[in-house]
């Protein structure tokens, strides 16, 4: 199974989790709801090697780069046909486009050391749920929602530093 | 221009860039499809340094998915 399909894995396990406790909320803490979606996951895992055998670390940043590249030329391609062929081409090379493997560690340290409240924020947001939603079932308000957003985005432009000119 | 960063070419100027980073970290977060402001899908297209920056933080939220709190989750 490929990190792909796991990632979309972790968004169906916490949409599932998420509407099955929806009514549950008011006694069912989002914080352990979260939790519980991840073990079950890691429960449901038959053979769970964190790292692939024979595949470096580095390796996996470089294929979870090449990912991401795709992910992102294509939606910027899907963006570009919405408008004239003359406008769509991309000035850069992509090869000029590829991160260096220090920074996408370091970002992944600052995502994970994310305080929990922050961190859940931004899962929830990037697995497709809008801040009133969010708020909903955290039981905080949507400005305690953007909030936390915004906590958690600037602290990823901190590591960004330089790179995020 | 920083030397040891050989890979690390810039296209944009720092006043260009910062506002379309801001839109940037907010898209990756959002998981919006379809809603890059005109603008800043244009200043994409012709700044690495800013897409560098989107694929690194989806590089890195994939990888932060793989591990930390789910460390048992590749197979
Ligand atoms: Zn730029």
């Amino acid at each position: 199974m490929s990190l792909n399909s796991d990632d979309s894995r972790i968004q169906k396990l916490i949409h599932y989790h998420y509407k099955k406790n929806k009514h549950l909320s008011p006694v069912f803490d989002a914080e352990d709801l979260y939790q519980e979606t991840w073990i079950r996951l890691n429960e449901s895992s038959e053979t769970p090697p964190a790292v692939p055998a024979g595949l470096s670390e580095e390796d996996l940043v470089g294929q979870a780069v090449g990912r991401a590249a795709e992910k992102v030329f294509g939606k910027l391609r899907k963006r570009s046909q919405r408008k004239t062929a003359g406008e769509v081409q991309l000035e850069c090379d992509p090869a000029d486009c590829l991160p260096d493997t220090d920074l996408i560690l370091d970002l992944r340290k600052q995502i994970n050391d994310l305080p929990s409240d922050e961190r859940l924020v931004i899962e929830m947001m990037r697995s497709g749920y809008e801040g009133a939603e969010i708020a909903s079932c955290l039981h905080v308000s949507r400005q305690s929602v953007s909030r936390r957003k915004h906590k958690a985005l600037r602290r990823l432009r901190e590591v960004l530093g330089d790179e995020a000119r | 221009m920083n030397q040891q960063k050989v890979t690390s070419k810039i296209c944009g100027s720092r006043e260009e860039c910062a506002p379309v980073l801001e839109q940037v970290l907010s898209f990756w977060s959002s998981d919006l499809t379809n809603d890059l402001p005109e603008e800043v899908h244009e200043h994409l297209l012709g700044c690495c340094s800013c897409i560098r920056v989107w694929i690194a933080l989806e590089a890195a939220s994939e990888l932060a998915s793989c591990d930390g709190s789910s460390s048992n989750l590749a197979g």
